[in-house]
């Protein structure tokens, strides 16, 4: 029955990862759609200012979502895998998106992951708790203990086939996956499922350790519950206060004033000063001269808008500093938490973490840089829009290459599942 | 065969054995009587290796009860007062299960063989043992004994509760084991069933053997009139 409600439990997670995936999918094939579209529309409209058309004009750049995110869907309902962005300042444009209801990103996704990391353990408690102590509670023990002459063997033998029971589930659940959602037969696919599976043998090993301390069932129960709760919810949650504490992200909200100060400012100042920061940051743009007195120049207004994001290129700089401090603390917690191991390397794995985050923002930067430099000249220069070979104009996408480290992957898992061995081992030595 | 050296043992404050020394020759019964208290599950206990002795040591076959717990279990069959057995299998699983973990591979047919030598009808082999009464969870308990081969039987007050033909044939089992060659050690309160099938007796009081007879040259009357002498 337990293996049942696993195998259904797990069967809903990954549902709700392939309509998450289904649902990013769309909106990224309709935002090639709807580009072209808004291109066409807007290049008829504004076809003799372009200084004016590429206010308006988005320019999509799509974070690559790779299958395994059904699986996995971590920050990704919260950070859209797409953005669009005009050439104008980025930072206020970066934070400015839209993303799912807060109230289920508060509660996180009941994805496979979730599964995973949460219910898994409770059925292998369930499994596990008693294997000594049912029968010293109903008296078979005593027989056990003089039939057989190795009781650790036996009670191995026990694990070792609820370790079977369990594997097979999630097993059949990570091939329903491939098989319904079409996730590639890669080599994340691969460590994905090893990290898993050395989660559930963690809690195995766990298991092993608390019965071997021969507490009745009761006792081993609400051990292995209060490791669950504590491991799931109160040092998580208590790190979190923490990292919050020691950094605190409060120059998202700095980095977006100060552009917007930094660029509507800029208005009510004299142009030569922002015009000597734009040339210095853009030498090669230097000829196109703006002249005080003039009431609107696009040179000076794209000028004004880089001003706004050199002004609060620091604060945006601490602001990514800060997650990614957050994030390295995570990762270091997780070399003691298994639970956050699984959450934190599933995401790295099917892309949906932290540091795929601030690695699209990076390659974001870097594209909305790419299509200044390329309008710029048009712009500055009074082309027409018919000079532009707009079909060149595609949903960009960037895609995540980074590759895991193994060691740092597998290292936490083997040292607790070894150190548990050993620990129960020891007890298991007093077995009589 | 079996033998206690100067055992001890001690629960804080309270002396459960008191320096036994007792040996049960190759084929030899030894019937332990005393009270409740007197110490004869606590011996049978250390030489299951279940209890740890405070002091002094016991052998099994020669072998260090204290030094090798789990290795002297080879040679030990131990069948407790009340027999428990898992309810939801049969009786045949059930003595098939505890002869696996034994290390021994019964055909059905040998198991099935095995509980009719015990006495329990072949229809019952395949019941669920949550219907079988006492006696018949004692005839798989038995058989569990039996199909481990041991060479030394630990017996604890192992007819407590059965009724008079279930005693009587446990008693002839019990008698056969030693005709065969077999040490047995029973700790009992029926000291008319000990001086049928023992060899030996041993009467305990308060952690002390303080009697042992040879059963042959005392009637049953005789030894109870000792035993309520020295309890």
């Amino acid at each position: 029955m337990a293996l049942l409600l696993l195998w259904l439990a797990g069967t809903v997670g990954i549902y709700t990862g392939k309509k998450f995936l289904e649902r990013n999918e769309d909106i990224i094939t309709k935002s090639a759609s709807y580009q072209q579209q808004s291109i066409t529309k807007n290049v008829a409209l504004h076809q003799d200012n372009m200084g004016l058309l590429l206010y308006y004009l988005k320019f999509n750049f799509v974070n690559e979502t790779p299958k395994l995110a059904a699986l996995n869907i971590g920050m990704r309902d919260l950070n859209p895998s797409i953005q669009g962005v005009t050439i104008r300042n980025l930072e206020e444009q970066k934070h400015n998106s839209d993303f799912y209801n807060p109230a289920n990103a508060a509660a996180g996704n009941f994805d496979f992951s979730f599964v995973l990391v949460f219910l898994f353990p409770l059925v292998i408690i369930a499994f596990c708790y008693n294997l000594i102590s049912e029968d010293q509670e109903k008296g078979t023990w005593k027989l056990l203990s003089v039939q057989s002459g190795n009781l650790r063997r036996l009670i191995d033998a026990k694990i070792m086939i609820r370790v079977l029971a369990v594997s097979v589930i999630y097993l059949i659940l990570l091939l329903t996956a491939v098989v319904w959602v079409g996730i590639p037969l890669d080599s994340h696919l691969f460590i994905f499922t090893g990290i898993g599976w050395l989660y559930l043998v963690f809690w195995f090993a766990l298991c092993r350790w608390i019965i071997s301390f021969q507490g009745s069932s009761a006792q081993n129960a609400l051990s292995l519950v209060v490791c669950w709760v504590a491991m799931n919810f109160i040092i998580p949650m208590s790190a979190n206060l923490i990292f919050q504490k020691i950094y605190p992200v409060k120059e998202g909200l700095e980095a977006q004033i100060a552009q917007r100060e930094g660029y509507h400012n800029k208005w009510d100042e004299a142009k030569a000063p922002t015009m000597q920061k734009f040339y210095e940051a853009y030498p090669q743009f230097s000829k196109y001269k703006v002249d005080e007195n003039v009431s609107s120049s696009y040179v000076w207004y794209y000028a004004m808008q880089h001003a706004g994001d050199m002004e609060a290129a620091v604060a945006a700089k601490v602001y990514d500093q800060q997650l990614k401090y957050r994030n390295d603390a995570a990762t270091y917690l997780g070399y003691i938490l298994p639970n956050i191991q699984t959450q934190l390397m599933g995401s790295k794995e099917a892309k949906t973490g932290m540091e795929n985050y601030l690695a699209y923002g990076e390659a974001l930067q870097k594209f909305h840089e790419s299509q200044r430099l390329f309008f710029y000249p048009f712009i500055f220069s009074e082309q027409q829009a018919g000079m532009v070979d707009w079909s060149k104009q595609t949903v960009k996408v960037f895609n995540d290459s980074r590759k895991s480290d193994l060691f740092q992957l597998l290292l936490p898992y083997l040292f607790f599942i070894t150190l548990l061995l050993i620990l129960s081992n020891q007890k298991f030595k007093k077995l009589c | 065969m079996l033998k206690t050296v100067n055992l001890h043992k001690k629960y804080n404050e309270y002396t459960a054995l008191k320096s036994l020394n007792l040996e049960v020759g190759k084929g030899e019964i030894f019937a332990l009587l005393g009270q409740n208290g007197a110490g004869k599950s606590t011996t049978i206990n250390i030489l299951l290796g279940l209890l740890k002795a405070t002091s002094g040591d016991a052998y099994i076959n020669g072998i260090s009860v204290t030094e090798h717990p789990q290795e002297i279990k080879q040679h030990l069959a131990y069948i407790p007062e009340t027999v428990l057995l898992y309810p939801n299998l049969t009786g045949i699983e059930n003595l098939d299960f505890f002869s696996k973990i034994a290390g021994f591979n019964y055909t059905k047919k040998e198991l099935s063989e095995l509980l009719l030598r015990t006495g329990l009808q072949e229809i019952a082999h395949e019941k669920d043992l949550g219907g079988y009464s006492k006696g018949m969870r004692q005839k798989v308990g038995i058989a569990i004994a039996l199909a481990k081969d041991a060479k030394v039987l630990l017996l604890d007050e192992p007819t407590s509760g059965l009724d008079p033909i279930a005693t009587a044939d446990f008693t002839e089992i019990v008698r056969q084991l030693g005709q065969q060659g077999r040490t047995v050690l029973m700790a009992t309160h029926d000291i008319f069933n000990a001086v049928s099938v023992a060899t030996n007796i041993g009467i305990m009081k308060q952690g002390e053997l303080v009697q042992h007879l040879p059963s042959k040259s005392f009637t049953a009357e005789e030894v109870q009139e000792l035993y309520l002498k020295t309890i």
